[in-house]
């Protein structure tokens, strides 16, 4: 298995690009294309052509620029979840190239057939699709909704007894979209099957 | 046409699948040898195309949104050589036929690499006839 991530980017040339891998993830090492799963075919022809290849602890991180505003990366798990791999490589990838990159496409593929096993998403949207996360936040809002037109008609001389009954889902309501911020701003990448 | 939606990991292989099928259709027609999803040693092509004069395709049908990635060509290139270590077979040729965008330095790599890239719009009815196309032309070059 191993993933391949799209990164939009700002303008960078290749020399700034590469520089800026280099600061977060550590200097580039050529040797990690021979090893590499992916690209081991025609190594030779791949290391004119990568711009940044590093080996970690967990994964093998490949890059080619495909535009100077597009950055295409290869993910290959070394005994870890490739999943984590990904986060890990895609938080390093943030720090790398500033300016709010993002993730214009993810994917994990069988090493056998290149098939696609799985895609990656990130954003606000896709926090707040989530399950665990939209039906709290309907409950929330549709609470909202009915202590808003309860306060002005049937409620009117109730008002704190209204919202005091509303309480609990206008405050799941809240975490609901909290929750959503908060993954939204750590950048998770959410995998669909 | 109905318009094709490729947001899900499903709807990309089934696209993907037939149009392998439609594409082995075509061959078969044709009179060619075709292996749809062939087990070579380690790997699995979309599918291994052998035209009457013995010239061997390995061929990897990419569909997705957005631009064709260079890890699709890295893919075609070790499923070429795999399949020539395997079936001992030389001069083998690798194409990547996707629906994607391909940006200048991906279509540089997949020169470097001698693997073609079959640019194609469309469904999978689609892709399958430009692949059949593509190929009947590189015969014809020959």
């Amino acid at each position: 298995m191993y993933a391949q991530l799209s990164v939009a980017h700002r303008f960078l040339s290749r020399a700034s690009l590469r520089a800026g891998l280099e600061q977060v993830f550590g200097p580039d090492d050529r040797a990690v294309i021979e090893r590499s799963e992916v690209c081991s075919a025609n190594s030779e022809a791949w290391k004119k052509l990568i711009a940044y290849s590093i080996e970690g602890p967990t994964y093998r991180l490949v890059c080619l620029p495909a535009r100077n505003d597009e950055l295409q990366v290869i993910i290959e798990p070394i005994g870890d979840e490739i999943r984590r791999a990904c986060q890990s490589a895609w938080n390093g990838l943030r720090t790398a190239l500033t300016d709010r990159p993002t993730l214009q496409s993810g994917e994990v593929c069988d090493s056998g057939s290149g098939r696609v096993v799985m895609t990656a998403q990130t954003g606000f949207a896709v926090e707040l699709r989530r399950s665990e996360i939209v039906n709290l936040t309907i409950v929330g809002v549709a609470s909202a909704i009915w202590v808003a037109i309860g306060a002005f008609t049937f409620a009117r001389s109730h008002r704190w007894e209204l919202f005091g009954g509303a309480l609990p889902s206008l405050v799941g309501g809240l975490i609901g979209i909290g929750t959503a911020i908060a993954f939204w701003r750590g950048a998770a990448i959410r995998w669909q099957e | 046409m109905a318009r094709i939606e490729l947001s899900s990991v499903s709807d990309i292989n089934k696209f993907e699948k037939s149009a392998a099928h439609r594409a082995k259709e075509l061959f078969e027609k044709a009179e060619w040898i075709v292996e749809e999803e062939p087990r070579v040693g380690a790997t699995r092509p979309d599918l291994v195309v052998q035209s009457p004069d013995g010239a061997t395709y390995v061929v990897d049908l990419k569909a997705g949104r957005g631009s064709a990635h260079f890890g699709s060509v890295a893919q075609v290139a070790t499923l070429r050589e795999e399949y020539q270590d395997v079936r001992e077979v030389e001069d083998v040729r690798g194409l990547l036929v996707t629906n994607m965008a391909t940006e200048e330095n991906v279509l540089e790599a997949a020169k470097s690499l001698g693997i073609q890239v079959v640019p194609v719009r469309g469904g999978p009815s689609e892709m399958a006839q430009e692949l059949f196309a593509q190929i009947q032309r590189d015969e014809l070059e020959k």
